[in-house]
């Protein structure tokens, strides 16, 4: 349990630093930066408190905003998302499914897709909307979360695979 | 109370997301120019909107001082109208002028139209310097003549009474003539001894003729509505529509001239 915690804390200050430092410096097509730091809502524990899990996910967003200097944009899509996941789980794997974790070896592949899917593309529509916060945007928005949702798509996938199976 | 605390528990979840994104929120207005100009717009939008409704029904409520304010500027507004158009430049001798003109406004507490002689009671008298023989006007035009005082009311010789007549003239040529009433319509007079020398038409304006002390000059009385020659040829008989609709008279100004006692001096 304790290891559990010490786990997600670290992981939670590696994603931040992994995430300032190399990350959103990719800027491919001049302004699509992956959000690898999602990992940690994809990957905590699904059967902690819930309302922890919302105020870290705020916390999470907080300092990447402070960090990357963007006023609250990461905030708030974190922070919805955190709200949102345990709908999402219930969506993807079927509301009795009564996993520890939602990435784990025993879960289909149609699942977890779906799961990481969701997961990202709301950030990512939630994100941008935030950033442009006008409804004459609207094809700008779904153009640039369209991009950072493949493109940190294929990046958590990648990521995912090097860890151990569970 | 309980049940309160219980559904908030309940709800943990939500709240703690709620009050979260309210300070990501603030956090954003304060961060970004462009977010915060955004914010700023739509929380004037719906303040606008909001007190727009409340105005209007916190605006009924002071209707009543509303009105008193609109009375006292009226008699400013009036008072200064009468002054300038006594100083015309190219006659400075006849009827009243510049600073003697004072108006008192009051309002009139009784008035009758469908009598053959007409009066009304107005709720100023001798204690605010009304005395009789003054003239009584309204914002659209002349009223009567003050014939009685007591010490806090006062009774109009309202226009509409055959016995008065009025010194009133063309507004456009100046030719003067007097007008009384008929006693038929309360909204009609007849303007008689106009020589027909002058032109007349449909629609001039008739005002007073400023050779009475009760009225200053130029103050409006009605418009022609018809006229006829008479048989002798000389002059005219014609029509006045009156511009003051008597039967819905409230506040009215009495007419202080300061030169008439003079004036009545040298008549006698």
């Amino acid at each position: 349990m304790l290891q559990e915690n010490i786990r997600s804390g670290i992981s939670f200050v590696v994603l931040i630093l992994l995430q300032f430092l190399l990350f959103s410096n990719i800027n491919l097509m001049g302004m699509i930066n992956p959000f690898v730091y999602l990992l940690f809502v994809i990957r905590f524990r699904l059967d902690a408190n819930q309302s922890l899990f919302i105020v870290l996910c705020f916390f999470l967003g907080l300092f990447i905003d402070l960090i990357l200097g963007t006023a609250g944009a990461h905030t708030i899509a974190t922070l919805t998302i955190g709200f949102l996941r345990p709908l999402i789980v219930g969506f993807s794997f079927g509301v009795n499914a009564d996993i520890p974790y939602a990435m784990v070896k025993g879960t289909r592949i149609a699942n977890q897709l779906t799961y990481l899917g969701l997961i990202i593309s709301l950030h990512s529509i939630l994100y941008y909307t935030i950033q442009y916060f006008d409804w004459s945007a609207f094809l700008s928005i779904i153009k640039n979360a369209l991009f950072s949702t493949i493109f940190t798509f294929i990046l958590i996938w990648l990521i995912l695979g090097f860890y151990k199976p569970k | 109370m309980q049940q309160i605390i219980n559904a908030i528990l309940k709800n943990r979840n939500f709240f703690i997301y709620l009050l979260l994104l309210i300070f990501s929120l603030l956090f954003l207005q304060k961060k970004s120019p462009y977010h915060q100009s955004t914010i700023r717009n739509i929380s004037l939008t719906l303040s606008g909107n909001l007190l727009d409704f409340r105005n209007s029904y916190q605006s009924y409520f002071q209707l009543r001082e509303v009105n008193k304010q609109l009375m006292r500027q009226n008699q400013q507004l009036q008072s200064l109208l009468i002054q300038g158009s006594q100083t015309a430049p190219n006659d400075s001798t006849s009827g009243p002028t510049k600073s003697d003109i004072e108006l008192i406004s009051a309002r009139i507490v009784q008035n009758s139209i469908d009598g053959v002689r007409n009066f009304m009671i107005v709720d100023k008298g001798v204690e605010n310097n009304v005395t009789t023989e003054m003239g009584v006007i309204s914002d659209d035009g002349i009223v009567g003549v003050i014939d009685q005082t007591n010490q806090r009311y006062a009774s109009v010789v309202s226009l509409l009474h055959r016995d008065l007549k009025i010194n009133a003239k063309l507004k456009n040529n100046n030719a003067f003539g007097s007008l009384y009433w008929m006693g038929i319509q309360p909204n009609k007079m007849v303007l008689s001894d106009i020589p027909t020398i002058n032109p007349i038409s449909i629609g001039d304006t008739v005002v007073t003729g400023g050779m009475s002390a009760y009225f200053p000059k130029d103050l409006p009385i009605g418009k022609v509505s018809k006229y006829t020659i008479l048989p002798s040829k000389r002059y005219y008989e014609i029509e006045v529509i009156l511009f003051t609709n008597f039967s819905a008279l409230d506040h009215v100004y009495i007419v202080r001239n300061f030169d008439k006692p003079l004036l009545d001096q040298l008549k006698k």
